[in-house]
């Protein structure tokens, strides 16, 4: 049976790779007495998947993971397990929600499509709401916006990322700090962002962050900027979460 | 610094710089079973230091097992600090970020009692970095005034700490589980009261397993030769014994890190202590008595343990695993207790009989990661000298029965350099590496791997050969070049330790006081992480050595078997005499039976618990 993960990554965890979700979730499934199904083969892997990774250093409030249990347990049987999967989380990752997949169900990568970040950015000295306001119209309104990644080892490479931007709009602005932030008392602004993301590529939300802020020049403080990743939708009309489908 | 005493300042201090540096799990904490107390409750607020990275700190058994053991009790608090990595170190200095405590973000500067483990030589540079990063003067003298956490160490080192004796106020000798919450109380309790420092130092010194160097002055002659201790307390300090291991603490909750750590698994702890008595191995003599859990104790902390953690893998830990009594059975029945959890059992180390190779094909899985023997000499007269009891007929008939067992990568472990080595025996690594590739080839083919890895010999204190030379680093370098040579047409694969290392390693661990001295000209010119190759910096050493007048060759040449040495007012329990009476049996290829059999009569048996 698969079963759909909902969980957050949250102040510590944040600092967790990606890659290290795997071993993290088999060790937190075990000690809760739940039998993760397993590949063939000689070096047999545990079946859980994960969505679109979320950078080192950016929280996550809704991330999803897909776990493949053997047995088909009935929905009590399952809530109990849920249960004591909960009890098992560290308080940074806790587990908000689940649901059984039909078999055959698509794989997180393949159904997700848009990721939605509130971005802090902090400022050395503050700048006026309609500035930024402006700023990020006249950003919005760039054809094409092309960044150098670096690709290892002295590689860099040229892309446009404004094509994955599909929403990028100013929330609150303050002079003294935010509360939804871990941030020390200093001037700065909210930006609600969202990033489309399919076979073509994504872009990642702190490249969208230092462009907006280099093409308005502002006096921003780089790395107080602090990001969080609070959804992420399926493809379609209409906003679903891959809970929801 | 004073603005990071808050956490929450220090916590976000951190978020600033932890995107931009390597792992940056490495320094949050957070990870499951991490130990979350109440600050202002505790009587005694301790930080247990690992000086070396994350991944290396946390595979460490006795970490495990202290952390567990001081935060089960409700007086204390533990927390854990280790060595940034270079990158990290850099950036903490720019930010002036202290090092601080993993579990609630505090400077290391504010706990009660810093206690260091002195798990090998080349990472004592890194425990004067980590002071340094902390904000705290590194010779106790200076830390008089004021309240300065109390510096304490452990480990193996402790056995000879007298290279680092200014920098700490005592040290622990032997088995840590009661030795160290009793000197924690002592030290809360003293502290409630406001009992100067220097009474509690007083109090302290002369307890069974406690040395507090202040009260043990060198005498070193103007020529710089070693002339035994002044002792204003009581001498020989002997060792903590942990007489009974069923009834001794064992962390089943141990901290579950994010990050993959070099060993990722439970460490079931099956016995202390080892019966074999090779002559160059520190650990088999501080080690000693041998002393085993009962197989059911095993079998009740494995499942506790795998529940605890949902570790996927159980090691069976010791010196030497294969010589646990009951073995098989555990092997059994530990599989068969974790069949249905899909959890492995493995063992670590293997020795070098058929014996062996059949238990490690009862554990089955990793036969991809490959099989690892340790001969460690390569002839019989060599072994014979270091009390190594194997023969060659044993290794070829363990390597052909491993390769028929589906094996197909072998490493050889030899040290060169040993007391008595002639070329015969550098002939005689080559010849048995090139053996066992002639034993793989016969059952499997041309696809399989043979590997010798090849160490030089570091005299050590306690040990049989603890008056024995170390070879020159040229020596070295003309032994590795000559082994080189006559496997260069062969496919046995070569790895040679590095010379420079050996030769720093050997004045850590023979050193006396004045090694201080060095250690602190080296990490004032940024020597650290000297136990990683791609950190370690022969110039620094070379420099170090200049600018202090010391001689490398003061620590590294033949000591006199009657002369007094730096670490002999610290006892094991093992009589110096019984070390005496193996040296000269070494000299002559006498082998010394593994007690078990027939006892050796070292003394430690004798010492009362």
């Amino acid at each position: 049976m698969k079963i759909r993960l909902v969980y957050s990554k949250l102040a510590e965890a944040k600092y967790v790779a990606h890659l290290d979700l795997t071993r993290f979730f088999t060790r937190a499934l075990r000690r809760a007495g739940i039998d993760v199904a397993r590949s063939q083969g000689f070096n047999p892997r545990p079946r859980i998947s994960f969505g679109p990774p979320l950078a080192v250093g950016a929280e996550g409030l809704a991330e999803y993971a897909d776990v493949e249990i053997n047995g088909e347990p009935r929905p009590a049987e399952l809530e109990a397990a849920m249960r004591a999967l909960r009890s098992e989380m560290p308080r940074n990752i806790p587990i908000l929600d689940y649901k059984t997949l039909p078999p055959g169900a698509p794989a997180l990568t393949a159904v997700i499509d848009l990721a939605c970040y509130l971005v802090w950015a902090p400022l050395r000295a503050p700048v006026a709401e309609a500035d930024l306001r402006a700023g990020l119209d006249e950003w919005l309104r760039q054809p094409e916006v092309v960044i150098m990644r670096s690709k290892g080892e002295g590689i860099a490479m040229k892309k446009n990322i404004r094509p994955f931007v599909r929403r990028l709009a100013l929330g609150r602005t303050t002079d003294a700090g935010d509360a939804a932030f871990p941030a020390p008392a200093a001037p700065g602004f909210v930006l609600e962002l969202e990033i489309g993301m399919s076979n073509a590529g994504s872009a990642k939300a702190a490249d969208v962050i230092d462009s907006v802020c280099e093409f308005l020049a502002l006096p921003w403080d780089k790395r107080g900027v602090a990001i969080t990743r609070t959804a992420l939708f399926t493809r379609g009309e209409k906003r679903r979460s891959p809970l929801e489908l | 610094m004073n603005n990071y005493d808050e956490p929450a300042r220090l916590r976000r201090a951190l978020d600033r710089i932890l995107p931009a540096v390597a792992k940056p799990g490495r320094y949050v904490g957070g990870e499951w079973n991490m130990a979350r107390k109440d600050w202002a409750a505790a009587e005694a607020r301790m930080a247990f230091l690992f000086p070396d990275v994350y991944e290396v700190a946390m595979s460490n058994l006795a970490l495990r097992i202290l952390y567990g053991r001081i935060n089960d009790d409700p007086r204390f608090l533990c927390e854990r600090a280790f060595a940034p990595w270079p990158d990290m170190a850099a950036k903490m200095r720019a930010e002036k970020i202290p090092l601080y405590g993993l579990e609630s973000f505090r400077p290391l500067r504010v706990f009660d009692a810093l206690g260091v483990t002195l798990q090998y030589e080349l990472s004592y540079t890194n425990i004067l970095h980590m002071l340094d990063l902390a904000g705290i003067p590194r010779q106790s003298g200076r830390r008089l005034q004021g309240a300065w956490p109390w510096l304490i160490a452990g480990g193996p080192g402790a056995f000879n700490p007298e290279p680092l004796a200014p920098f700490f106020d005592i040290f622990l000798l032997g088995d840590g589980e009661e030795l160290l919450p009793d000197t924690l109380a002592l030290i809360g309790a003293d502290m409630k009261r406001g009992v100067p420092r220097a009474e509690t130092l007083r109090r302290l010194a002369g307890r069974r397993g406690v040395y507090a160097p202040a009260f043990y002055t060198p005498l070193i002659s103007g020529s710089g030769v070693f002339q035994g201790v002044k002792a204003e307390a009581p001498a020989p300090v002997r060792k903590a014994v942990v007489a009974d291991l069923d009834a001794a603490y064992f962390p089943v909750r141990c901290i579950v890190p994010y990050n993959e750590t070099v060993h990722d698994r439970v460490a079931l702890e099956v016995m202390r202590g080892c019966t074999r008595g090779c002559r160059f191995c520190q650990a088999g003599m501080t080690g000693r008595p041998l002393r085993e859990r009962t197989p059911a104790v095993l079998r009740r902390q494995a499942q506790e343990s795998v529940r605890a953690t949902g570790y996927e893998e159980i090691s069976l830990v010791s010196l030497s695993t294969g010589d646990y009594s009951g073995i098989s059975g555990l092997l059994r029945d530990l599989t068969s207790d974790m069949a249905g959890l899909g959890v492995n059992v493995s063992l670590p180390s293997l020795r070098l009989d058929s014996f062996d190779v059949a238990l490690a094909a009862e554990v089955g899985k990793n036969r991809k990661s490959g099989l690892t023997f340790a001969p460690e000499a390569g002839t019989q007269r060599l072994r014979d000298v270091i009390n190594k009891g194997v023969k060659d007929e044993d290794l070829l008939r363990a390597a052909a029965d491993a390769f028929a067992a589906g094996w197909s990568s072998i490493k050889l472990y030899y040290m060169i350099g040993l007391p008595t080595e002639t070329e015969e025996d550098l002939d005689g690594i080559a010849a048995q590496a090139e053996a066992v590739l002639a034993a793989g080839r016969r059952r499997r083919g041309g696809k399989i791997k043979v590997t010798a890895a090849v160490s030089n010999f570091v005299p050590k204190p306690h040990t049989p050969f603890q008056w024995a030379a170390q070879d020159s680093r040229d020596t070295f370098l003309a032994k590795q070049a000559y082994l080189r040579e006559k496997l260069r047409r062969t496919p046995v694969k070569l790895n040679c330790h590095d010379a420079d290392m050996s030769a720093a390693e050997a004045v850590l661990a023979r050193g006396d006081r004045r090694v201080a001295t060095l250690l602190e000209v080296l990490a004032d010119e940024g020597a650290m992480f000297d136990s990683w190759s791609e950190w370690f910096r022969p110039d620094i050493w070379r420099k170090a050595f200049g600018a202090t007048g010391l001689r490398a060759e003061d620590f590294t040449s033949a000591k006199d078997l009657a002369a007094p040495l730096p670490w002999d007012h610290l006892s094991t329990g093992v009589d110096k005499e019984f070390l005496r009476a193996e040296a000269l049996k070494a000299e002559s290829g006498e082998r010394t039976e593994d007690c078990r059999l027939l006892c050796g009569l070292c003394g430690v048996c004798g010492d009362p618990v």
